[in-house]
C-alpha cells in the first residue's frame, strides 16, 4: 500500500510564496526554485496578464487577456489601468478622468468609487480582481499550488494611502501580504542576482503608468537604496494619451465632437493609439487604421517617430527633473554611478533610451526583460522573508517627508525623506483646555511648506485622556514606517501611564466597515463558486454510477428482484434527468436517491467478488 | 554593560546579541552611541559607522524576523528603526551636534535665537543674490549660484571644524556660545537648500 501513499502525497497541493507585479498595463508572477527566481507561466505562454477588467451582462468578471478582447466591443464595461486609482481621490485625478466611458464618484470616505452595471466597485475591489487572477494563473502554472502568501510591488513613489490600497486589495482576493517592496528595490534585486554586480546604481523605471527613479548602493549582498523619486501620474499611459490626442486633432473636421467622446471610438482611439507607440519603437513611420463602421469612420493616418517625439519630449523632461532630485537627495555624483538599468515596457522607446543616456553620461543596462524584472526581484524577496537565506538585505526608504499640521498650516516635519524604513519619531502633545479629553491632529506626507499643498493622510483623533488642567497632559505620540513604507501611529499620556485610543480617519481609505462588507460579498460569491463546484461534482459522480451501473446490466438483470431493477432503472433515469438542472439540492436528492436504489447492485455484485476471492481457500487464508 | 539574557553574551549593543542573535527588549532611550557601540563624542569615523550599520541591521532587520511571528516581527521593526534613527542622527554632522549639545544641556535652537548683527547682513545679502536669480528666469545664472556655493560650504566647513573642536575639548566652553556656532551653519544650510532647490529648477530642462 505504500505507494498509494505516495500518490498521495505526491497529488497534495503544494504551497507557495510568490512575487507578484501588479502593474498598471499588466501584472506578472514570480517563484523562487533552485536558487533562482523564475516567472510562472503555463507552457506556451508569457504568463503575462493585462491589467484589464471586463464586466460582461451575467457571470463573474473577465481578467486580462479574455478582458481586453471586450474592450472595443463593450468599451463602457471594460477598466483600464485601475492601479493609477488607487488610494486616489477625485482631485488627484485630473488628466485620468478625462474620457472615461464609465461614472467615476468619490464616496463620504474619499474613497473612489466606479458604477459598472449598476454596482459601485472601489479600486481596492478592481484591484483584488486582478490579484486573484494572477495567483490563479500563477497556481495553475505550478501544478494548482496553493499560494500561501505573497510579496506585492508598488511603485516607490506610492504615498501611504496607496500602499494602504494595494494591502487592502490583496486582502479582498485573499492573499497573505508578506511585503510590499518597492519596484525599482525589486528590479534591483534581479539585476544584482542575475548579474553579480555591485556598486552604485541607478534604476529607471517607466512602466505603464508609474515612474519612479532609484539610486543604490549593492554591496556584498546589502542593496540599500540612497534616494528615491518618482510621479506615481506619468508613464505608458500618458503617451497613449498623446497619441490619442493626436488622433482627435486630426479628425476634428471629419468626426462630430459627440462622435470623438464617444466610448466606443475612445476605446478604439487608445488601443490603436498604443499599438502606434510599439510599432514606433521599431519602425521610423506607423499607419494608424481606424475602422468604426458605427460612426462612419475608416480612417487611415501615419504618424512618424518625430512626431510622436515631439509630443511626449515634455513627459520624458519630467521624468529627468525626478532624476536630478534624486541625484542631489543621494548625495552621489552622476560620474559615481556605476551603472543605469532601465526598467519598465515604456523604457523602450528610443528617445525615453536616448535622454536617460543623455542624462546619465552612460549607455543604460538594458539586458534584462523589463516587463519580467520587478516579478522576479519580488519572488528573491519572499524567499528573503521566507527564512530561505540572509544573504540579501534591502535597506529601503520613504519616499516622502512626514509631516504634521501646525496651527497656521504649516507643516512641521517629523521625518525626512528618504529616510531608511522602518524609522520612527516620538512627538510630544499637550492639551489647551482644563480637562480636554481628545487632541485632533492632520497629518501629511510631501515636501511642500504648506499642509494644503501636502497630501493628507488622514485626521487622527487621540481620545481617552485622562482629565487634567491645560497644559499637564504629556502625549507621546510615536509615528511608525515600517519595512512596507506604511504608517502606524501609537500614543501614551505619559503623566498617567494611560494608553490613548487613537482613531484614524483616513483622507482615501476604506474604512473597517467597509473592508468587512466588502469581504462578506466576497464570501458570498465565494459560496456560489463553492455551490457551483459541488453540483459539478454531483454530475460528474451521476456520470459514474450510471457508467457502472450500464457496465454492470447483464448482472443486474440476472440477479436482482424485479422491484429493486424497476428501482434501479427508474432512480438512474431520474439522476440523469437531474443533471441537465443546475440546482444543486435537486441534483444531490436524485444522486442520494440513485445510490440508494443501486445498493442491492452493489451487493450482488459484492457477494459474487467475495465469493470468487475465497473459492478453492480455508477460512485462514482469507 | 549588561548580557544577554539568552546567551550570557555581554551586549556591544542593547538591541540585539551579537552572539546568538536574540533581539533584546529595550527599556528607556539609549543614546546614538549605545545603539550603535560606538563611543561618545564629536568624531566619528564614517566607515566604522556604515559597518555598525549594516552588521546591526543584518541582525536586526524585519525580514529576517517575520518567520518568528508577530511579537518578533514588531521588535524587530522596533529596533532596526533606532539602529537606522541613530545612524542618520550620527552621520549629519548638524544632528550629530544637535544631540551632543541637547545631553549637555545648552539652549535649543528655539530658546537661543540671537546671532551677531554682521552675520544677519551677510545672509541678507545671500538672499539678496537668491532673488535676483529667482527673478531673472531664463538667464544662466548657474556660474553665479556655483560662485556662491563654494563661499558658503567653505564657511560651514570652518564653522563646523571650530564647534567640533569645542565639543572634542575637555571645556568646551560657554553653551550660548556653541548654539550660536551652530545656529550659523543651520543658517547656512537653509541657505544652501535654496541655492540648491533654485539651480534645480533653473536646470530643469521644461522651464528652458
Amino acid at each position: 500500500m505504500g505507494y498509494i501513499e505516495l500518490n498521495v502525497l505526491d497529488s497534495a497541493p503544494r504551497r507557495i510564496v510568490i512575487g507578484i507585479d501588479l502593474g498598471t498595463t499588466n501584472s506578472l508572477a514570480a517563484l523562487w526554485e533552485d536558487d533562482r527566481p523564475v516567472i510562472l507561466r503555463q507552457e506556451g505562454t508569457s504568463g503575462i496578464i493585462p491589467s484589464v477588467i471586463n464586466f460582461p451582462p451575467e457571470g463573474p468578471p473577465l481578467v486580462g487577456k479574455q478582458a481586453r478582447a471586450q474592450a472595443v466591443v463593450d468599451p463602457q464595461h471594460t477598466l483600464f489601468s485601475v492601479k493609477r486609482l488607487l488610494g486616489r481621490g477625485l482631485a488627484d485625478l485630473k488628466n485620468d478622468l478625462r474620457d472615461l466611458p464609465y461614472a467615476i464618484t468619490e464616496n463620504e470616505n474619499g474613497v473612489l468609487e466606479i458604477e459598472i452595471r449598476g454596482r459601485k466597485y472601489t479600486p481596492p475591489e478592481l484591484s483584488a480582481l486582478i490579484l486573484r487572477a494572477t495567483c490563479d494563473q500563477a497556481s495553475a502554472a505550478f501544478g494548482n499550488a496553493e499560494i500561501a502568501s505573497a510579496v506585492i510591488t508598488v511603485p516607490a513613489y506610492f504615498d501611504d494611502a496607496q500602499r494602504q490600497a494595494t494591502r487592502d486589495a490583496a486582502r479582498l482576493a485573499g492573499i497573505e501580504v508578506l511585503r510590499i517592496v518597492n519596484e525599482p528595490t525589486a528590479a534591483s534585486l534581479a539585476y544584482g542576482l542575475d548579474q553579480k554586480g555591485e556598486g552604485t546604481v541607478a534604476i529607471y523605471d517607466l512602466g505603464g503608468g508609474t515612474f519612479d527613479v532609484s539610486i543604490l548602493s549593492i554591496e556584498e549582498g546589502v542593496f540599500r537604496v540612497l534616494a528615491t523619486n518618482g510621479d506615481t501620474q506619468l508613464g505608458g499611459d500618458d503617451f497613449d494619451r498623446e497619441i490619442v490626442e493626436l488622433i482627435r486633432e486630426n479628425l476634428a473636421g471629419e468626426v462630430s465632437a459627440e462622435d470623438l467622446a464617444d466610448p466606443a471610438f475612445l476605446q478604439a482611439a487608445r488601443l490603436a493609439a498604443e499599438k502606434c507607440k510599439i510599432a514606433l519603437s521599431s519602425d521610423p513611420r506607423h499607419e494608424i487604421h481606424l475602422s468604426l463602421p458605427d460612426i462612419g469612420l475608416n480612417w487611415r493616418h501615419g504618424i512618424t517617430r518625430e512626431e510622436f517625439e515631439e509630443r511626449i519630449s515634455p513627459l520624458v523632461d519630467r521624468t529627468l527633473d525626478c532624476c536630478r532630485r534624486a541625484m542631489a537627495d543621494s548625495g552621489v555624483q552622476l560620474s559615481e554611478l556605476d551603472e543605469v538599468v532601465l526598467v519598465g515596457g515604456s523604457t523602450r522607446i528610443p528617445l525615453v533610451r536616448a535622454r536617460t543616456q543623455e542624462f546619465f553620461g552612460r549607455p543604460p543596462h538594458t539586458e534584462l526583460n523589463p516587463d519580467e524584472v520587478v516579478a522576479l526581484g519580488a519572488a528573491a524577496q519572499a524567499q528573503v522573508l521566507m527564512g530561505g537565506t540572509r544573504d540579501i538585505l534591502l535597506m529601503d526608504v520613504t519616499p516622502l517627508s512626514l509631516g504634521l499640521e501646525t496651527v497656521g498650516g504649516a507643516v512641521s516635519k517629523l521625518m525626512e525623506r528618504n529616510s531608511t524604513v522602518p524609522c520612527s519619531v516620538t512627538e510630544g502633545f499637550t492639551t489647551y483646555v482644563d480637562g480636554q479629553s481628545g487632541i485632533d491632529f492632520n497629518i501629511v506626507q510631501g515636501e511642500r511648506e504648506m499642509a494644503a499643498d501636502c497630501r493628507s493622510l488622514g485626521r487622527f483623533k487621540l481620545t481617552g485622556l485622562p482629565p487634567m488642567p491645560a497644559g499637564m497632559a504629556r502625549v507621546a505620540v510615536c509615528f511608525h514606517i515600517d519595512a512596507n513604507g506604511l504608517l502606524t501611529v501609537t500614543a501614551k499620556e505619559e503623566t498617567s501611564g494611560i494608553k490613548a485610543e487613537i482613531e484614524v480617519r483616513p483622507s482615501h481609505g476604506l474604512s473597517e466597515e467597509d473592508m468587512e462588507s466588502m469581504l462578506q460579498a466576497g464570501f458570498d460569491n465565494a459560496s456560489n463558486d463553492f455551490d457551483r463546484r459541488q453540483v459539478a461534482d454531483l454530475k460528474a459522480e451521476i456520470g459514474t454510477m450510471l457508467l457502472a451501473v450500464k457496465k454492470n446490466q447483464a448482472a443486474a438483470d440476472e440477479k436482482l428482484d424485479p422491484e429493486s431493477l424497476k428501482d434501479l432503472t427508474d432512480a438512474g433515469a431520474r439522476a440523469s434527468k437531474a443533471c441537465d438542472s443546475d440546482d444543486l439540492d435537486e441534483i444531490r436528492g436524485a444522486r442520494d436517491e440513485f445510490e440508494q436504489a443501486s445498493l442491492p447492485l452493489a451487493a450482488v455484485l459484492m457477494d459474487h467478488v467475495v465469493k470468487g476471492a475465497i473459492q478453492g481457500k480455508s477460512l485462514d487464508d482469507v | 554593560m549588561s548580557v544577554c539574557p539568552d546567551c550570557g553574551a555581554a551586549l556591544q549593543t542593547p538591541l540585539v546579541c551579537e552572539g546568538c542573535g536574540a533581539l533584546q527588549l529595550i527599556s528607556g532611550t539609549p543614546s546614538p552611541f549605545e545603539v550603535l557601540g560606538l563611543v561618545r563624542g564629536w568624531k566619528v569615523d564614517a566607515a566604522e559607522l556604515g559597518r555598525s550599520l549594516l552588521r546591526l541591521t543584518r541582525l536586526t532587520h524585519p525580514d529576517f524576523h517575520g518567520v518568528h511571528g508577530d511579537k518578533a516581527r514588531e521588535l524587530a521593526e522596533r529596533n532596526t528603526a533606532l539602529v537606522n534613527g541613530a545612524y542618520s542622527t550620527l552621520n549629519d554632522e548638524v544632528l550629530r551636534a544637535e544631540w551632543l549639545l541637547a545631553d549637555m544641556g545648552a539652549p535649543s535652537p528655539d530658546e537661543e535665537r540671537q546671532m551677531p548683527q554682521q552675520f544677519l547682513m551677510e545672509v541678507l545679502e545671500w538672499n539678496e543674490v537668491l532673488e535676483e536669480v529667482r527673478a531673472e528666469k531664463g538667464q544662466d545664472n548657474h556660474s553665479r549660484l556655483d560662485g556662491l556655493r563654494t563661499d558658503l560650504q567653505a564657511q560651514r566647513a570652518t564653522s563646523l571644524e571650530r564647534l567640533g573642536q569645542r565639543l572634542e575639548a575637555v571645556d568646551p566652553g560657554d553653551p550660548q556660545t556653541l548654539r550660536q556656532e551652530l545656529n550659523t551653519v543651520r543658517y547656512l544650510d537653509r541657505t544652501l537648500n535654496e541655492l540648491d532647490e533654485l539651480a534645480l529648477e533653473q536646470s530643469s530642462t521644461r522651464s528652458a
